[in-house]
């Protein structure tokens, strides 16, 4: 088969242009990747997501949901805590708050409310009294943020396992979940069908 | 015929070379470069007298010859520094073996008073158990954390006397010369991490 020559130079810039088309994607992967580094899984799913059992004097629809709710494997050592990463919604229309959390003690000791906070090149841990949820907002407790400490941990939190956490709202009163046990890494990698 | 042969051989020419420029060039603008902060010009890595969790001397500078990672901060620590061992973990998994047999990843304890050799040792081990943790004398870790710019500082004491420290944010990588090669924060994802160590690494092998 002979090409003709008109033939063969639309040969040419048809490769020529795929070509570009390639590494122009090719090479402008990373850096997209690298943008979206630090973000965290916000609202990706809703695949752990618990509703409000509420306790008492309660609103007729759950007004609180909670999402993506994980703890921290931990290594094992003596007196040892941990941490729980969560996204609450609040699906009412007044601003509720996060005000404490428990466990029972065969989990843990004590449970308290911290955020991490960054001081020039230094991070240090602050305890808070609350975090308020505006109607239709979202409390994003993550790495490296606003987290709920579980400290004194009766034994050692290991990949697979859970326990019961109790979250204390203002209006929405006491919620209890089922926290699973996680590796956590940067991201959010390590939450099932949280991927971005 | 000939004629047409060499109007066909032309286009069809500058097309492959059109490609293989692409191929060797395209990426030399975007080529390897480091998701951190490189440090220029670098710092030499800090001699410190540490303890190994094994109980045996450590020294940073023995480790030369290798790329190495120090983390500073501390086992009671809930939320950022298993992150930061958690992503250390991840992203040293990622290497090759040859690349990662070239990494060496130290966490010094900003809080020595409750982290012994022992302790660091065993919280590292959990993280992988290539990583070396480190502590030592009380004053002399905090002393020679100081040297380095790093004053680690402890909360008022709760509950139980428990308390907790400030650390840095960052992730100290050292090339295989001692050098303060780049500054890793925090929050970088496994993927990144483990890119730039291969790059550190790298700039040694080339």
């Amino acid at each position: 088969m002979m090409h003709t020559p008109k033939a063969a130079r639309r040969l040419a810039l048809i490769a020529a242009i795929a070509a570009a088309g390639i590494f122009a994607t090719a090479c402008s992967s990373d850096s997209d990747e690298d943008a979206e580094a630090t973000t965290a899984p916000v609202e990706a799913t809703a695949t752990v997501a618990a509703t409000a059992e509420p306790t008492a004097a309660a609103p007729a629809a759950p007004a609180i949901e909670i999402a993506d709710i994980r703890a921290r494997a931990t290594p094992g050592l003596e007196n040892e805590n941990s941490a729980a990463y969560a996204v609450i919604t609040n699906r009412g229309t007044e601003t509720d708050r996060l005000v404490g959390a428990s466990v029972d003690a065969s989990v843990a000791g004590r449970v308290e409310l911290h955020t991490t906070v960054k001081e020039g090149e230094m991070m240090r841990m602050v305890q808070v009294e609350g975090w308020d949820i505006e109607p239709g907002a979202s409390l994003e407790l993550m790495p490296g943020g606003n987290h709920i400490m579980i400290l004194e941990l009766a034994k050692q939190f290991v990949v697979g396992d859970a326990f019961t956490l109790t979250l204390v709202f203002e209006q929405a009163g006491e919620i209890e979940v089922e926290v699973p046990v996680m590796e956590i890494v940067t991201s959010g990698m390590a939450t099932p069908g949280a991927m971005n | 015929m000939q004629r047409v042969l060499r109007r066909v051989r032309i286009p069809a020419l500058v097309g492959i070379a059109v490609i293989v420029v692409a191929l060797l060039f395209g990426c030399r603008e975007e080529a390897p470069t480091f998701a951190s902060p490189a440090m220029e010009p670098p710092a030499r890595m800090p001699e410190i007298n540490l303890v190994a969790g094994n109980g045996q001397p450590f020294q940073l500078s023995d480790q030369q010859g290798k790329v190495v990672v120090v983390y500073v901060g501390y086992t009671f620590c809930p939320d950022l520094c298993p992150l930061a061992m958690s992503t250390l973990a991840n992203a040293y998994d990622r290497l090759t073996p040859e690349v990662r047999d070239g990494v060496k990843v130290v966490m010094i304890t900003a809080d020595p008073a409750r982290d012994t050799p022992e302790v660091m040792g065993k919280y590292v081990n959990y993280f992988d158990p290539a990583f070396t943790g480190v502590s030592g004398d009380p004053a002399t870790v905090l002393e020679a954390l100081a040297s380095w710019g790093i004053y680690p500082e402890r909360s008022a004491t709760g509950a139980n006397g428990s308390y907790f420290v400030s650390h840095p944010t960052r992730m100290y990588v050292f090339n295989r010369d001692g050098l303060l090669r780049l500054q890793i924060a925090h929050d970088l994802e496994p993927e990144s991490v483990a890119s730039d160590l291969e790059l550190v690494w790298r700039e040694g092998n080339d």
